[in-house]
């Protein structure tokens, strides 16, 4: 299988303080990738370190980027602008301040289309349309006349979506996409992703601090933490057999239907660092239940060949 | 009427007039938000409210606490209409009646440092007469609701928003509150944050008998925190009961749709 993404030991870096700490992940070709973690855990960063998209005033440095089959490390500004444009889509979690309110829907979704492929304002209508009615609109045209503020949160997310599909990418990154929706319309969206994803054979990033969602649409995951990949794998392994603490309580405190009214939730205690991210022990070290002292001086990477499955964790 | 219900709402509805007539004030459109809603809080109990965006949830909350008044029906303070109280009645209504948000930092003036926000209620209600009073009652609820004390000299944009969430708490309860409103308290916060401050609700509810209206759209977090639940849809209650018989029998397509996408 070819891989759409390579990312090994990536390193951000906010003048001396440390946000991301050797992260590497291999998104597969046609793929739903999870990334899981909490806020500032460095999901967001990872992603935007993919497509190079960094803001100003953070650095990096990584062995190997690839992405959509080029080489980030090498490739000139230009270069990295076309490809990019060309081959990824990405969808963000607030819907309301990625469309323009003053535009009609038919005088921006087209706007990359025309931008990368060289193509007219009416081919582009015309794909949108037909985009349109993919993901879910029964009458694509009248959407299309519509400003977004006429839209509700679920259908400009679809226009979203539409609008990522537009070059035919190789790679979507969808950030959080759901989580500014309601359940039952996050249903809806999250169905459709995988619906593209089976029938256009293309990879999704999907980057969300939702487990329960991850479980269910994802074939493989990898759980941040203090901007570091703690725990990855295929998501049926991690799920029966996480390694590491830190995942192991994230599927507990998953508040299903399941759990027992008369018993307090299971917890995390104490919080997320924000500094102190390069240090040479566990970075959950603080809030780890079974931590040994070893784990404050250093930290096994450990993996299971066979399954695909890596932890970094002293425990066996 | 049974004495140990907190708050009783008799068929609220609450209608928002979105077009007037530019002259004669003659009403054109108007938005219903509630369409009749009726249900009763009792002493140590938690309703749990659930629904989509726009389906009137938090506006239930707001009028059960005092912030809007409905258009018809009327909210029942121990049995008392909240409109015939007298002036000392109606004070103490709104200080047995506080507010948790879900964004804790918006609900907090950033102008101010956390003990100016926590030490105001105490003051205006004179459950403290000066700071020094203030400050002994904010240091023990603060303890309480598991922050350090360091947190009393910050301001609310340079603490986190699971701390942020504990300091509201700990401003709701400071003015001994009979119910608290919880509008998605945990909604903008990370799972194993979400999980703290859910346990420290209960248990705050265990030991000092305070009744919560929970509001979520979370079918899960509402389960586990109620002992009734209202299921809301376009500003109608579509079906009520034990949190557990509602879960395990749902009536309504609405509310099966609902447990479906919570993914069991």
């Amino acid at each position: 299988m070819n891989e759409t993404v390579v990312l090994k030991a990536l390193h951000i870096k906010a003048g001396e303080n440390t946000l991301v700490n050797n992260a590497s992940l291999v998104i597969e070709e046609g793929e739903i990738f999870g990334l899981v973690g909490e806020s500032g855990s460095g999901k967001t960063l990872t992603a935007k370190a993919i497509i190079n998209l960094l803001p100003k005033g953070l650095s990096y440095s990584a062995d190997e980027i690839i992405t959509a089959g080029k080489n980030m490390l090498t490739a000139s500004t230009e270069e990295k602008k076309e490809h990019i444009g060309r081959n990824i889509g990405y969808i963000p979690q607030n819907t309301v301040f990625y469309l323009h309110p003053m535009i009609k829907i038919k005088n921006q979704i087209g706007d990359g289309y025309i931008h990368h492929m060289h193509k007219t304002r009416t081919e582009a209508l015309e794909k949108a349309e037909a985009l349109l009615y993919k993901v879910g609109f029964k009458h694509p045209k009248i959407v299309l006349n519509y400003y977004p503020w006429q839209l509700s949160g679920g259908m400009r997310q679809r226009c979203n979506i539409a609008m990522a599909l537009m070059n035919d990418p190789m790679l979507i990154i969808a950030d959080e996409p759901t989580t500014a929706l309601d359940s039952t319309v996050q249903r809806q969206v999250m169905d459709l992703f995988r619906t593209i994803n089976e029938e256009m054979k293309l990879s999704i990033l999907l980057i969300s601090h939702d487990l329960g969602l991850v479980k269910h649409y994802s074939h493989s995951l990898a759980v941040m933490y203090a901007g570091q990949i703690v725990e990855s794998g295929y998501t049926n392994t991690v799920f029966s057999n996480p390694k590491h603490p830190y995942t192991q309580l994230l599927i507990k405190i998953i508040p299903s239907l399941k759990i027992k009214k008369n018993e307090p939730l299971v917890e995390i205690p104490g919080f997320v660092p924000e500094k102190g991210r390069d240090i040479k022990g566990c970075v959950f070290f603080n809030r780890c239940s079974k931590a040994v002292d070893i784990c404050k001086d250093m930290v096994a990477e450990l993996a299971d060949d066979e399954q695909d499955h890596y932890y970094r964790c002293n425990l066996e | 009427m049974k004495k140990n219900v907190v708050i009783s709402a008799v068929n609220i509805r609450k209608e928002y007039v979105t077009k007037k007539h530019f002259f004669t004030g003659k009403i054109k459109e108007k938005y219903v938000a509630v369409k009749g809603a009726a249900f009763d809080i009792e002493e140590g109990k938690t309703v749990g409210i659930v629904g989509e965006s726009g389906s009137g949830k938090s506006t239930i909350g707001e009028i059960a606490g005092g912030l809007q008044q409905p258009t018809y029906g009327s909210v029942l303070y121990f049995g008392r209409n909240i409109k015939e109280l007298s002036e000392e009645e109606y004070q103490d209504y709104r200080k047995s009646v506080q507010f948790i948000f879900q964004d804790s930092k918006g609900s907090m003036d950033p102008n101010y440092k956390i003990f100016d926000i926590l030490s105001m209620p105490l003051i205006t209600t004179n459950i403290a007469k000066n700071k020094n009073e203030a400050e002994k009652l904010i240091d023990e609820m603060l303890l309480r609701v598991g922050l350090d004390l360091s947190i009393k000299n910050k301001y609310p944009a340079e603490v986190s928003g699971g701390q942020c969430q504990r300091a509201a708490i700990a401003r709701a309860l400071l003015v001994n509150p009979k119910l608290i409103i919880c509008d998605e308290p945990v909604s903008a916060l990370d799972l194993s944050i979400q999980a703290q401050i859910l346990n420290l609700l209960r248990e705050l509810q265990r030991e000092l008998n305070i009744s919560y209206i929970f509001i979520s759209h979370d079918i899960g977090v509402v389960n586990y925190m109620s002992d009734t639940i209202l299921v809301m849809q376009n500003g109608n209650i579509v079906e009520r009961g034990e949190a557990k018989e509602v879960l395990l029998h749902p009536k309504e397509k609405y509310t099966k749709t609902l447990i479906e996408s919570a993914f069991m």
